[in-house]
């Protein structure tokens, strides 16, 4: 048999990514995709950041060749706090010496529960899972129970998972995985509105993130009376509200995002913040919802450890003692105050956008991303992790001096984007 | 998943497609120094062991690229899954390259409509879809390659907005729904 034909054999790795690429290189025979997924380095400039990781301490992590990052990142949203941060890292660990996975629950679900019941707001219960996409098929389910309803209204480039009803992805899917799902637009409340009633009496819930937040974009902040219309069409319409706060949850506010902006939701998921890390995920939601949430089966066999619970209540604590929410809004508001500045004295227009503790930059009529790629590429370079083309997260553990220290970096990179052609 | 075909839409990609790429197939036979096998099929949808010399990978490579291009834009405007894709697809320019082999083209998306055209595209692309070899575009026109995998090795190129070539990939793979590969 002829061998069918095949791309050729890369040449061996060099570089300040070398060991990456080896990794990648021996991931790629074994792994679909080398990385999949969110960390794949199809989503950067491949070739220009680290593919693989080796350990990370506060606000910092060192890759796979030894290279030191200030991680602008924080794993995609969890490390909230700083990476290993010591007063969480000891409480799971003092679980960790008693048990994790047990045949039962242990005390700390429902300490958990009752925390996140109290700081929440309007929630009369929480579940938990592991990650965001467990809690918002979940949700969507509990919200499909308690109505009796089909339709699930969403927002068009919204992210809510790789599960097949909401997945960016192409493959594997059925044309009924969607036939009850319907895009608007985000902060279009017209859009919405004649949605709803094209759909009239079918519409289950209304999903969400509390802000617009699309790779490969800026960040939307809601348009003013968007979530208090919003609301206000799903009261009418029966239909339940679902805000999915999973990126955006503990950044924004200890009780989520909802407080920040200012509305009451019906359901909520949260994962990312919640454990600094931990793998934990959580949906709380209104008391009049609980006999439709007990009847909507919801286990995995690690959804109940006790480690990343301990670790998520002592998360919430320090977040809170320390005004770990208050910090990275200070020192977002701060970054971006210093971008903006640094791209005028280049004379380059940028957009920053988002919430200062989740913030972004993109460069004005930048088709194809080229000065953007060119700038992160550049602060990665100079130890800066800045993703091209995702937004970023701050944490509690970064400091006024790496702040300082990365807009030094970026007055860099902006004259080598200048100097590009601007 | 493979997703339902229609005759209409078959019989407009041959004439569209598959007909101009046989043209230029037998045209490139008639000067090529390595004369491929002949036939539509052998052509177009070769058999690996007709690929084993490099004069013949190139030819079906460019043939097979052209060809899953122009299908792409008679896809765009008469196949429901393909339109599908394209509604929740950003408007854009994109360029395809395979330096090797001289390969350049285009696909522009404007208001849910594509177009195409050979050589330099008319504006800044949004994206560069680059092979920088052309067995790779090989391995990719017969959905034997792990394009994850590739661009992360740097032997996929995408330069620019990734949302607009992975849409536009869907689409190019819809054509292996119509023709497909030889294995």
């Amino acid at each position: 048999m002829t061998p069918p034909p095949t791309a050729p054999t890369p040449a061996p790795a060099a570089g300040p990514y070398a060991e990456s690429l080896r990794l990648f290189a021996r991931a790629s025979r074994v792994i679909p995709g080398g990385i999949y997924g969110h960390t794949s380095p199809a989503l950067t400039v491949p070739g220009e950041f680290p593919y693989f990781a080796a350990r990370a301490e506060g606000g910092r992590y060192w890759d796979a060749d030894g290279r030191e990052f200030l991680d602008f990142m924080c794993g995609y949203g969890p490390i909230v706090l700083g990476h290993r941060h010591p007063e969480v890292e000891a409480a799971a660990d003092k679980q960790r010496r008693d048990g994790d996975c047990f045949n039962h629950p242990t005390e700390a679900m429902v300490l958990l529960a009752e925390r996140l019941v109290a700081l929440t707001g309007f929630a009369g219960w929480a579940v938990f899972g592991k990650n965001g996409s467990d809690m918002t098929t979940w949700a969507v389910q509990v919200a499909r129970e308690f109505t009796g309803r089909k339709k699930i209204l969403r927002v068009r480039g919204g992210y809510h998972g790789a599960h097949a009803w909401c997945t960016p992805g192409h493959g594997g899917l059925i044309p009924e995985d969607r036939a009850h799902i319907h895009p608007f637009a985000w902060n279009d409340l017209d859009g919405l509105r004649a949605l709803v009633g094209r759909h009239r009496g079918q519409v289950a819930a209304v999903i969400a993130s509390p802000y617009h937040h699309p790779t490969f974009g800026d960040s939307s902040l809601p348009a003013l009376g968007f979530w208090a219309g919003a609301e206000e069409i799903c009261r009418r319409e029966r239909a339940l509200l679902i805000v999915d706060d999973v990126r955006a949850g503990f950044r924004l506010h200890l009780g989520g995002s909802h407080q920040f902006f200012g509305f009451t939701p019906d359901l909520v998921c949260f994962s990312k913040a919640l454990g600094n890390g931990h793998a934990i995920s959580a949906t709380v939601g209104r008391a009049e919802l609980k006999v439709a949430a007990s009847r909507v089966f919801l286990t995995g066999s690690f959804w109940q450890g006790a480690v990343a619970m301990r670790a998520a209540l002592t998360t919430l604590d320090v977040l809170e003692r320390d005004d770990g929410i208050g910090r990275m809004r200070r020192l977002g508001e701060r970054f971006a105050a210093g971008l903006r500045a640094g791209a005028e004295r280049h004379r380059l227009q940028v957009s920053c956008s988002g919430p200062p503790a989740i913030p972004f930059m993109s460069f004005a009529d930048d088709a194809g991303w080229r000065r953007q790629r060119r700038f992160c590429v550049e602060m990665a370079r100079c130890g800066f992790f800045l993703h091209p083309h995702h937004n970023w997260f701050l944490c509690a553990a970064h400091t006024e001096a790496d702040i300082d220290r990365a807009l030094a970096a970026a007055d860099g990179a902006f004259a080598l984007v200048k100097a590009d052609g601007g | 998943m493979k997703k339902p075909i229609r005759p209409t839409v078959y019989l407009r990609l041959l004439a569209g497609a598959v007909l101009p790429a046989f043209r230029e197939a037998v045209a490139l036979r008639n000067r090529a120094m390595e004369r491929p096998r002949p036939g539509l099929r052998a052509l177009l949808l070769p058999a690996a062991r007709d690929l084993a010399s490099d004069a013949a990978a190139r030819a079906h490579t460019g043939l097979g690229f052209g060809t899953a291009l122009r299908g792409a834009v008679i896809l765009g405007t008469h196949d429901p899954a393909s339109r599908t894709v394209l509604a929740h697809t950003p408007d854009g320019l994109a360029r395809f390259q395979i330096p090797e082999i001289g390969f350049d083209r285009w696909l522009r998306l404007q208001a849910g409509m594509l177009r195409g055209g050979r050589g330099t595209p008319p504006g800044v692309a949004e994206v560069t879809i680059c092979f920088p070899h052309f067995r790779t575009a090989l391995a990719a026109l017969r959905n034997e390659l792990d394009e994850l995998a590739a661009l992360g090795a740097g032997e996929l190129v995408i330069t620019g907005s990734l949302p607009l070539a992975d849409h536009l990939n869907v689409v190019l793979q819809r054509m292996a729904d119509y023709f497909p590969p030889r294995r």
